[in-house]
């Protein structure tokens, strides 16, 4: 029983995070109607970003945390500003290829620069462990998963009460209809995209004591955030995070079940299950979200 | 003082040529009509006029300025607002959110919720519902909110955009009134229709569209005469729909 | 149906350009092993063999538009099954490739088969084949019958072309790559030319509901264009299983694989003939290029990994259609369109601000 406990404790404050890294991809692809195929490879630019700054102790890592999240921001406004931004108006599949070819880039660029895998860094917490009823959680976990949980709470917080978020839903709702009251969309674009890519680093600057990075868990995590988007649904903020959670959970205590490659297989194959079963809901939603609406699919909206 | 001036306007919807050497003047306070049939280029020359879609021109300015260049949304914020033909509102929002949207470009609050209150006492009907999500209002009251998140952006112009459409007879009028209204209380309007009738009892001086040129202009009661309305458009715009020959 | 005279197809520049440098190219493919050392003639193996896999998703990829990461799957069951049934159960090479090639085209038709009657779009396609292809590795990665982490490693002692087998002197998977390559070329150009099914392709790819309002039956065939380009790319899996003489689900089953045939067949212009073949040379080319700088081996597929996503996104980026679209840009420009001239398009006025880009 105790086993149970502690797998769904960790596997709890781990879909924290994936819900984190949900939120990003969410974002990004329910208001612009991007795929960002790249989404899992910023959060491997946080964790990357907080190795390279060897933080140590508590604040030296929050900053180096801080610096992550803004740089992963700045790369992702530069990747909407300069290569999204013009293929949006033009349709097809521009945006699919590009954002995978980004990943890979990313990946190799950390697999030249990083050529030793698994690589991370010392608990930067100035506490150890917590244990209560045969339950052990780490500092770094049990740290990452409530950071996840406040800054969830602080973007849905934005996303729902503030004027900037009320823009951003108005951007989601109706790209025509934001133009319309004067709303400057391409900046709106710019900055969601970079919110969401902030996020995911982040994500992985939290990620990073608990989970050794390698360059190949960027698709790995990609394709986490692309199943809490996908089973949260495109309709609010708290499907994806309840996804998340979810996730975490299926992922901890189906490890008790299954052993790991098989388990993630198992996982995998379900996704693609999900993928054909949920059109009407949510995949049919979200195609008529992806094409930009009719009268501009001729103009270099974003 | 003008306050749209368009000459020489060409459009392009894709790769065809829609509209073509397009003059147009509105002046400040003025009430004007476009008209024309489906397919005449109506919509195509608000998009153009709004930067949505490629166009060339030997001037478009408004109030003064050249709107060359100047992306759609700040189109917007000079004070040419359009309420488009679908509406396009922001369904998954409520009421209020919609009409406060409006005001987004002013960027005032204590502005927005002064006009907040005045789209109230215009529509009370928004009013009740403001609470609803704007997916699920009727039509008129659909109407209604387009036209009140337009106002609530502090046009200049108004530029409607068949108001009329899909809308029951005693609705039409409603709203044909409230935009008399709104040209009385001092914003200029722009209304394109189909529906002449209607469009000819509010506008002073109307422009007839025709396979993307300007085929005839003039005040309305001097147009509403003439052959040219009578050949292509009065005889059937009695039954409601007006055919182009 | 006859071809009739074969020279009347060569009446504008650009095609008799492309003949030349097609029957130039060909003749050097074939001397090629003649011309260089042994390890020269692998490097030119290779390059066939980016070609052909590129090459093969381009027609469910390129020609209809299903952005497929399926293939992975696909260049693995090509792999596992010459793995499996010859290196473990001594079942001649051949036949293990036509079962590869026969698993394949099943898996791919009913995956495309599938996502239709689901009416999955084009962006869930490619994730959804990716979860797929993801989860076939995990399952090759624990299962023992599939060598598990372990691979599977050749055991025969059998050289030559019926077993499809080269030890030494890497000519012979060179001419049999070379051999599939013509041959799936030629077979496909003809099946876009002279088949109902071919000559729908392109309309279902353009939007498919104006393809079923015209009388094509869209599901079939994008479900058939599917199984035919995954059966093809299978083949490529076994001649690479082959070569390499080792199989496991890290070497056949990544998502780099099926990245590069999609990419590559783009770089090339996706929906040509050539495109993919180009580019599958030039990649193995740059592969090479970048060894001679004496970049450590681990090195090179990085940057070529990186080289590929860049161009590739520089390509799109800028809205070319990729190498075979600008070739014949530049052959139009240099030899003229050999097309009696059409009444010159009137100029735009000049002068005046050109309106109505958001972006």
């Amino acid at each position: 029983m105790s086993t149970v406990l502690q797998l769904a404790s960790t596997g709890l404050l781990q879909g924290l995070i994936y819900s984190l890294i949900g939120i990003g991809l969410y974002l990004v692809f329910t208001v612009m109607r991007v795929v960002n195929f790249a989404h899992g490879y910023f959060v491997l630019i946080g964790m990357y970003g907080v190795l390279s700054l060897e933080p140590k102790g508590f604040f030296p890592f929050l900053g180096a945390v801080v610096a992550a999240a803004l740089g992963g921001a700045l790369v992702g406004y530069l990747v909407q500003r300069l290569l999204l931004e013009s293929g949006l108006a033009k349709g097809g599949h521009s945006q699919l290829v590009i954002t995978l070819s980004l990943g890979i880039a990313i990946q190799y660029l950390f697999q030249v620069l990083h050529p030793e895998p698994f690589e991370t860094i010392p608990n930067p917490y100035p506490f150890e462990a917590f244990t209560s009823s045969g339950v052990t959680i780490s500092a770094p976990r049990m740290a990452a998963g409530v950071l996840s949980l406040v800054l969830v709470l602080a973007v849905s917080f934005l996303v729902y009460r503030t004027r900037i978020g009320t823009i951003i839903r108005g951007c989601s709702e109706s790209l025509n209809g934001a133009i319309h009251v004067g709303i400057n969309v391409r900046r709106v674009y710019r900055l969601t995209f970079a919110l969401g890519c902030g996020l995911a680093a982040v994500a992985g600057g939290l990620l990073l004591p608990i989970q050794p990075v390698s360059p190949a868990l960027g698709l790995e995590l990609t394709i986490k955030a692309f199943i809490v988007v996908v089973i949260g649904g495109a309709g609010s903020l708290w499907g994806t995070v309840a996804a998340g959670v979810l996730l975490g959970l299926a992922e901890a205590l189906g490890s008790l079940y299954a052993p790991g490659t098989f388990a993630t297989a198992l996982v995998y194959a379900l996704f693609f299950l999900v993928i054909l079963i949920r059109p009407q809901g949510l995949v049919v939603r979200a195609t008529s979200r992806i094409k930009p609406p009719k009268s501009l699919t001729k103009v270099g909206v974003g | 003082m003008t306050t749209l001036e368009i000459e020489g306007l060409t459009v392009r919807r894709g790769r065809s040529e829609v509209l073509h050497q397009v003059d147009l003047v509105v002046r400040e306070g003025e009430c004007v009509c476009l008209v024309g049939s489906n397919g005449a280029g109506k919509t195509s020359l608000i998009e153009g006029v709004l930067g949505l879609l490629p166009t060339r021109a030997k001037t478009l300015s408004f109030l003064g300025t050249s709107l060359l260049g100047v992306r759609p949304w700040d189109r917007v914020r000079r004070g040419l607002v359009v309420v488009p033909q679908n509406r396009d509102l922001f369904a998954g929002m409520t009421v209020e959110e919609n009409l406060r949207l409006g005001a987004v470009a002013a960027g005032d609050r204590t502005a927005a919720d002064a006009g907040l209150a005045e789209i109230y006492e215009l529509f009370p009907r928004l009013a009740e519902r403001s609470e609803q999500l704007a997916g699920t209002l009727s039509g008129g009251e659909r109407s209604m909110l387009a036209i009140g998140r337009g106002l609530m952006s502090r046009p200049r112009m108004l530029v409607f955009d068949e108001p009329s459409l899909g809308l029951a007879p005693l609705v039409v009028t409603s709203i044909m009134r409230t935009i008399a209204r709104i040209n009385e209380r001092g914003t200029t309007v722009l209304l394109v229709e189909q529906n002449v009738h209607q469009a000819f009892a509010l506008a002073s001086r109307a422009y007839v569209l025709e396979n993307g040129v300007i085929a005839g202009e003039g005040p309305t009661d001097e147009l509403a005469d003439s052959e040219l309305m009578r050949r292509g458009y009065l005889g059937s715009a009695a039954t409601g729909g007006v055919v182009a020959t | 149906m006859t071809l009739g005279n074969p020279l009347r197809y060569l009446d504008t520049p650009l095609r008799r350009v492309n003949a030349v440098v097609v029957t130039l190219a060909l003749a050097f493919a074939l001397v090629y092993p003649f011309l260089v050392p042994p390890p020269m003639v692998g490097v030119g193996f290779v390059a066939l063999l980016y070609a052909l896999r590129n090459f093969t998703w381009n027609i469910a990829g390129g020609y209809v538009g299903q952005l497929s990461l399926s293939h992975i799957v696909a260049f693995g069951t090509g792999a596992f099954s010459v793995a499996v049934l010859t290196w473990r159960h001594e079942v001649n090479a051949w036949i293990a490739l036509v079962v590869g090639v026969v698993i394949s085209a099943v898996v791919g038709f009913l995956i495309s088969l599938l996502m239709s009657r689901f009416g999955v779009n084009a962006f869930f396609l490619a994730l959804g084949t990716l979860a797929l292809s993801l989860a076939a590795a995990g399952v090759a990665a624990s299962w023992s019958f599939l060598g598990d982490t372990n691979g599977i490693s050749y055991s025969g002692s059998e050289e030559g072309f019926a077993h499809l087998m080269w030890y030494i002197d890497p000519s012979g998977f060179y001419y049999t790559t070379l051999g599939f390559l013509v041959v799936i070329t030629i077979g496909t150009a003809a099946l876009m030319r002279f088949t109902h099914f071919g000559r729908s392709l392109p309309f279902i790819r353009e939007d498919p509901v104006i393809a079923a309002s015209m009388g094509v039956r869209v599901v079939r065939n994008q479900a058939l264009a599917m199984a035919l380009s995954m059966g093809l790319t299978s083949i490529a899996g076994t001649l690479i299983a082959q070569y390499v003489q080792i199989v496991s689900y890290e070497s056949v089953l990544t998502v780099e694989i099926g990245v590069a045939m999609m990419v590559g067949s783009i770089i090339g212009g996706a929906g040509t003939l050539a495109g993919p073949i180009v580019a599958g040379i030039g990649i193995a080319v740059l592969e090479e290029f970048l060894r001679s700088f004496a970049v450590s081996s681990a090195n090179v597929s990085s940057y070529t990994q990186i080289a590929y996503a860049v161009v590739v996104i520089l390509l799109l980026r800028f809205g070319t259609g990729g190498i075979m679209p600008l070739w014949e840009a530049g052959v139009r420009r240099v030899f003229g369109t050999g097309r009696k001239p059409v009444a010159p398009v009137a100029a735009e006025p000049v002068g005046e601000l050109v309106d109505g880009r958001v972006g």
